[in-house]
């Protein structure tokens, strides 16, 4: 019988030659995203980027080289199965860097448009903001920010530092996915960029801790499990006020079952409590307001009696403690943030309705349009907007012109010179 | 070779400007011994350590601007042709066009540099790729003024006013164009248009030219055919050539009417002259320069230029060929490229230098590089004259640099520049040739700073041999502290203790400035960015307040790059080219946040006075200073790119019309705080408290020493301004009574608006409404009597005027309009 190694070896030199041709295609970064995309991004933004994807690629174009190198000096058969497992490797190290390029080729060619990466540009700027606010004081860096579109309900993030799919690079920026029907209602990238700053401050351990104990009885455990869910809504609550439980509340106002079941691995709060949750917060720093009839609808829409018995007994449990929920989230002091509260450190009351008047009142016309205005307030302007457009929808046309003017104003100050 | 091994004999280190370790001094021979002329007493003192003081004014002159020497001179202006021509020419003129042609000929540069195989292709095709670049803007320009023209031609002249023909001229929209420099550029036309229109309309008012519309017509012809070679003048600038300049005929004209061919033909040459208050006082060759060179041509040229040829139409109408002007017969634009001529000198000499054996063969180098340097300084032909510089400073040069170089010792030279210096641009190791050539750049620019230091001085200081050879000394060792790394450098004449060395970049191809290899981290408190003054009234208060939007009470942490100009230098190439956060761009919102690095911004952002320079009285950032050094502050909080611009103040005295206009530019944030204050109805008095201590740093720069462009003058734009014989003294007397008029104005403002701030409240808070950054508040003060003698105390003619300063003017109005243009 003919000795079957040189066959062996000659099909993974074959492999090998295929793989490294490959990761040859995947070095031309153009073919991920568009030069348009590209160029419509921040100019820091796109070299952060761009440096994370050609490392990982760099990476695997050392580690290909190595397996030819290791494939070249196969003899044995012992060698050449360690080669061939080598390679075994290498694909799956070369399908977690196409995923990240794709991830980020992906996100970066949403900017199908000016108009839109002007906007996209403007929800960067906006949630960078929302950390520089409460990082820089601590000392800590702002990470940069990629908000790209998708479709689907909710945003999501994957948070700047994290390890990649390939498990060695990391995460270079924020990357926030915001969905198409919030694109003009983007408060949901507060709650995102909650979960950054809690996730660089290492405040939700310490939250789940506080909930823990301070919330008694079998429903702290519950209530703990939520800690990362209620810190990043607590952090677009301080940020934007009833906008952002109105956006909420659009976005969770789906079928009586998805509202009132509570899901323990869900480390989001049932969605019945998750909107009550946010009235008492408006109720603690605002007092009464267009809130409460949010709440007074909610509550008629969503009965607890129709919940299963376990959720509705959880659930009755757990609404005359929101009151003491929103205290120890937003009031109560942490070590995370240095010994003070969240609301010590961004205090809520600058987008009460009536600090939002005096903010309009005190911009006037140029309120909307003066790049002054636009870049010292632009996070009380997405709370003012926000507020508008849920109190007085007969006006939402107008107040989604004004929205767009002052957006794509922020945006273009943020594209590179 | 380790550079201590370097041959030594017993000479005096002192001798020498650099260290022991590395004792340059065994080759050099003594230096000259000082002569006892009055020249050579004055040499002495400043070897003493203390140069003669600049003529101090004596109080009165403080007070009042008025020497009695004025008063009591009798001598009368008498020169209505010269003041027409001025008249007519400060008519044309249009500052926007000014900023148009400079963005224009950014974007230009911008696109050479963005593309490398053009960086390396010849001059040729660089500059056909320019002009076909430019061939759209071109079409566009003279179909745009013909249309203008046959608008205007439509009215009726007679009885049009100023407002009708703007609108004339504004009917149809821009021409579709590519770029927003190429937009800027025929907006800042059509200002042009208008201005030679109302220009047009103001002569034939005085019955000096013929029937208006008989004047417009070729007026605007002329303007037409000239738009080509206007903007071929671009080209040229954008390759950092300088245009040859226009001979006017209204020059010979006025000139010959006031008997003064020769000084007129001086004055016009566009930009050619150093500013007025250029000379120090009594320099030295060891203090720092003031830097009087241009790096690169004064893009401001271009319109100067087209106002002269547009006076030639409207006032020498019948002596000119109208043929000429109107067949569009031009004679194309030459252009010459001395800053490629010393490129290709330095690398020689950098060649030469490096491999030379001794004294003698560096002589022969030095001598051979010198005429290139002697032909890219301007005030080096005008003090010595070619010839004999090269005679005189040829040996003492070639011997000052012979311990530093050949094949024994400029390797090891080179290593340690390359170490502290190069290294830290390219960020990989330095071959040794390269190393070489690193120290023989860094000789070539010891050499090329020491002749700039010996070209500022007056020529009774090198009258002899001897102290020529004195003096090359002294500015060589001057030099050498500012072209070497400190630890190379004897400690007095280090300018910085920080580690670093200065370097050519790029480090391929045309140099186009000098960096400091090492970047300083600072934080700036906001007393200190108060106090650091930039161009005009700019501070960097301001810049952090108005285009960087940092809080006002925050304590900034940055990272300083230094710059220096070289031959070729311009802002906007240096911040095309720079990686750091906020460049990138030849922009010139992007390149005007680099500042100018004077001793007090040395001093106060970095510890190290000795590293700024001087910003001479009229310096514009448009226009670098070889040797002029630089700084850009990369903040990380800053925003990608500036918004807007800086609060500002500008004066313009009109002696004709008895007219100050103050223009106070709110930015726009400033703007906002008062638009706010406004609507939450504040008292006025209060407002203007608060406006007031808003615009300090800028208004405060009015009382300053250097408020020179700041209160223009009419009337002294080309011809017989700023005369010979007024001297020294007279300089000082109209720098006084620049800052009187600029506090005289100010005051009347603030007066006026507190008193009228009620009534303009709706307007100015809806001009701040719009999409436009900041606000202009213009004020114009008519003032009885007065001004016409200070008009002529500007131009030389002494006069007395007994009723100085006016308590007030007569008749004050306000206008206010949207957005940043200048008074």
């Amino acid at each position: 019988m003919p000795n079957p190694l040189p066959a062996v070896r000659e099909q993974l030199v074959r492999q090998v030659v295929h793989w490294s041709a490959a990761v040859d295609e995947l070095g031309d970064l153009g073919r991920f995203a568009s030069p348009q995309a590209w160029r419509a991004l921040e100019r820091y933004l796109d070299t952060a980027i761009e440096s994370a994807m050609r490392a990982s690629l760099d990476r695997l174009r050392r580690q290909c080289a190595l397996l030819r190198a290791r494939l070249d000096a196969a003899e044995t058969e012992r060698e050449i199965a360690g080669a061939r497992r080598e390679l075994l490797s290498f694909r799956r190290r070369y399908v977690a860097v196409e995923t990240m390029l794709d991830f980020y080729g992906d996100a970066i060619n949403t900017r199908t448009s000016p108009a839109l990466a002007t906007y996209l540009n403007a929800c960067d700027s906006l949630a960078r903001e929302s950390m520089r606010v409460l990082l820089e004081p601590l000392g800590l860096r702002t990470p940069a920010v990629l908000t790209y579109l998708d479709k689907g309900l909710g945003a999501a993030i994957l948070k700047a530092g994290l390890r990649l799919w390939d498990g060695r690079s990391v995460s270079p920026v924020a990357a926030i996915r915001l969905v198409r029907h919030n694109l003009h209602r983007p408060t949901s990238l507060l709650h995102e960029t909650g979960h950054q700053a809690a996730h660089l401050l290492e405040w939700v351990p310490e939250l789940a801790a506080a909930l823990e104990t301070g919330v008694s009885g079998e429903i702290g455990r519950l209530w703990a499990g939520w800690a990362s869910e209620i810190a990043a809504d607590a952090y677009a609550f301080v940020h934007t006020g009833y906008a952002a439980l109105a956006a909420l509340h659009d976005v969770i106002a789906g079928d009586t079952d998805s509202v009132l079941r509570v899901q323990a691995l869900d480390p989001h709060p049932t969605g019945y409590l998750r909107v009550l949750l946010g009235h008492a917060m408006c109720r603690r720093f605002f007092g009464a307001g267009p809130w409460d009839a949010l709440a007074r609808a909610w509550t008629h829409v969503y009965r607890v009696n129709d919940a299963d018995e376990i959720s509705a007994a959880l659930l009755s449990t757990s609404v005359p403690r929101l009151p003491a929920i929103v205290e120890i989230v937003l009031e109560r002091p942490y070590r995370a943030l240095r010994g003070r509260s969240l609301v010590d450190r961004i205090d809520p009351s600058r987008v009460r309705p009536e600090a939002l008047q005096e903010l309009a009142r005190a911009g006037g016309g140029a309120l909307y349009r003066s790049s002054d205005w636009i870049r010292r307030e632009c996070l009380r302007l997405l709370a003012l907007s926000g507020y508008r457009a849920a109190t007085m929808p007969e006006r939402g046309d107008e107040v989604l012109r004004e929205q767009e003017e002052w957006m794509r104003a922020l945006g273009r100050m943020a594209m590179a010179a | 070779m380790p550079i201590d091994n370097v041959p030594r004999t017993g000479a005096s280190a002192s001798l020498t400007p650099f260290l022991d370790s590395y004792d340059a001094a065994a080759l050099l021979p003594p230096p000259p011994r000082m002569r006892t002329s009055a020249a050579g007493d004055r040499l002495h003192d400043s070897y003493a350590g203390e140069p003669d003081a600049a003529p101090v004014a004596p109080s009165s002159l403080r007070e009042s601007p008025f020497l009695s020497e004025y008063a009591e001179s009798e001598e009368e202006a008498g020169d209505p042709m010269g003041e027409l021509v001025d008249e007519l020419l400060d008519g044309l003129h249009d500052e926007e066009l000014d900023e148009a042609i400079g963005a224009l000929a950014d974007e230009l540069r911008g696109l050479v540099a963005r593309e490398p195989a053009l960086e390396a292709e010849n001059d040729g095709v660089r500059e056909a790729m320019l002009r076909e670049t430019v061939a759209p803007l071109v079409r566009a320009a003279q179909a745009d003024i013909g249309r203008a023209a046959q608008a205007i031609g439509a009215l009726d002249l007679g009885t049009a006013g100023e407002e009708e023909i703007d609108a004339a001229v504004d009917a149809a929209p821009l021409p579709e164009v590519t770029s927003p420099a190429f937009e800027f550029f025929l907006k800042g036309l059509r200002n042009k248009i208008k201005k030679v229109a109302r220009s047009a309309a103001r002569l034939a008012r005085r019955g000096l030219t013929p029937a208006l519309g008989l004047l417009l017509k070729p007026l605007l012809a002329k303007l037409q055919v000239l738009a080509k070679p206007m903007i071929d003048k671009v080209v040229a600038f954008a390759l950092d050539k300088v245009p040859e300049p226009y001979k006017p005929l209204v020059a010979t004209l006025a000139a010959r009417l006031r008997g003064q061919v020769q000084g007129a033909a001086t004055a016009v040459q566009g930009g050619s002259e150093p500013a007025p208050n250029a000379e120090p006082a009594e320099p030295t060759a060891t203090t720092a320069p003031v830097p009087q060179e241009p790096a690169t041509p004064d893009t401001a040229q271009a319109q100067q230029e087209l106002d002269m040829a547009l006076a030639d139409v409207a006032l020498a109408g019948d002596r000119v060929d109208r043929e000429v002007i109107e067949s569009g017969q031009v004679q194309p634009v030459v252009a010459r490229d001395p800053y490629a001529d010393l490129t290709r000198a330095r690398e020689r000499f950098v060649r030469e230098i490096t491999q030379a054996g001794g004294a003698e063969e560096a002589e022969v180098a030095v001598e051979r590089f010198l005429p290139a340097v002697m032909v890219a300084l301007r005030q080096g032909i005008r003090f010595f004259g070619r010839e004999r510089v090269v005679g005189l400073l040829g040996k003492p040069i070639a011997t000052l640099v012979a311990p530093l170089i050949g094949k024994k010792n400029a390797p090891a030279l080179g290593k340690i520049l390359a170490d502290i210096g190069l290294r830290t641009f390219l960020h990989a190791e330095v071959d040794p040739a390269t190393e070489l050539e690193v120290a023989g750049q860094a000789i070539a620019a010891t050499v090329e700073e020491t002749v700039r230091r010996l070209a500022q001085l007056p020529d009774e200081l090198v009258e002899e041999p001897e102290t020529l050879a004195a003096l090359a000394h002294e500015a060589f060792e001057a030099s050498v502290g500012a072209n070497f790394p400190a630890t190379l450098v004897r400690s007095e004449l280090r300018e910085t203790e920080r580690p670093g060395a200065w370097v050519l970049l790029p480090a391929r191809g045309r140099k186009r400035v000098k960096k400091f290899s090492h970047v300083f981290d600072v934080t700036i408190s906001p007393a200190v960015a108060r106090s650091v003054r930039g161009y005009g009234s700019s501070t960097l208060a301001g810049l952090f307040r108005d285009r960087l939007r940092l809080p006002a009470d925050a304590t900034v942490a940055a990272r300083v790059h230094l710059y220096e100009a070289v031959p070729g230098t311009s802002l906007a190439a240096i911040a095309q080219t720079e990686e750091a956060r906020g460049l990138g761009s030849s922009d010139a919102a992007v390149w005007s946040q680099i500042q100018p690095l004077t001793p007090e911004a040395g001093l106060l952002l970095l510890g190290s006075p000795g590293l700024g320079r001087e910003l001479p009285d009229g310096a514009e950032p448009s226009v670098p200073l070889v040797g002029q050094r630089f700084y850009y502050l990369e903040i990380a909080e800053a925003p990608p790119r500036p918004l807007g611009r800086e609060s500002h103040v500008r004066v313009a005295v009109d002696p004709r019309q008895g007219q100050i206009r103050l223009g106070l530019y709110l930015s726009e944030v400033v703007a906002q705080k008062v638009a706010t204050a406004l609507r939450a109805k504040k008292p006025a008095v209060t407002v203007v408290a608060d406006l007031r201590a808003l615009l300090a740093p800028a208004t405060g720069a009015l009382g300053h020493a250097n408020a020179h462009g700041l209160v223009r003058i009419h009337g002294l734009r080309r011809l017989g301004a700023t005369p010979a014989r007024a001297g020294a003294a007279g300089r000082g007397a109209r720098q006084a009574l620049r800052r009187q008029l600029g506090s005289l104005a100010l005051n009347w403002a603030w007066k006026h608006l507190a008193a009228n701030l009620d009534a303009v409240a709706p307007e100015l808070i809806a001009k701040t409404d719009g999409p436009e950054d900041g606000v202009r508040l213009v004020f114009s003060f008519h003032v009885p009597g007065g001004l016409a003698g200070v008009g002529r105390l500007f131009r030389g003619h002494s006069h007395h005027v007994s009723d100085w300063p006016p308590r007030a003017p007569s008749r004050t109005t306000l206008t206010i309009q949207a957005g940043p243009r200048h008074a």
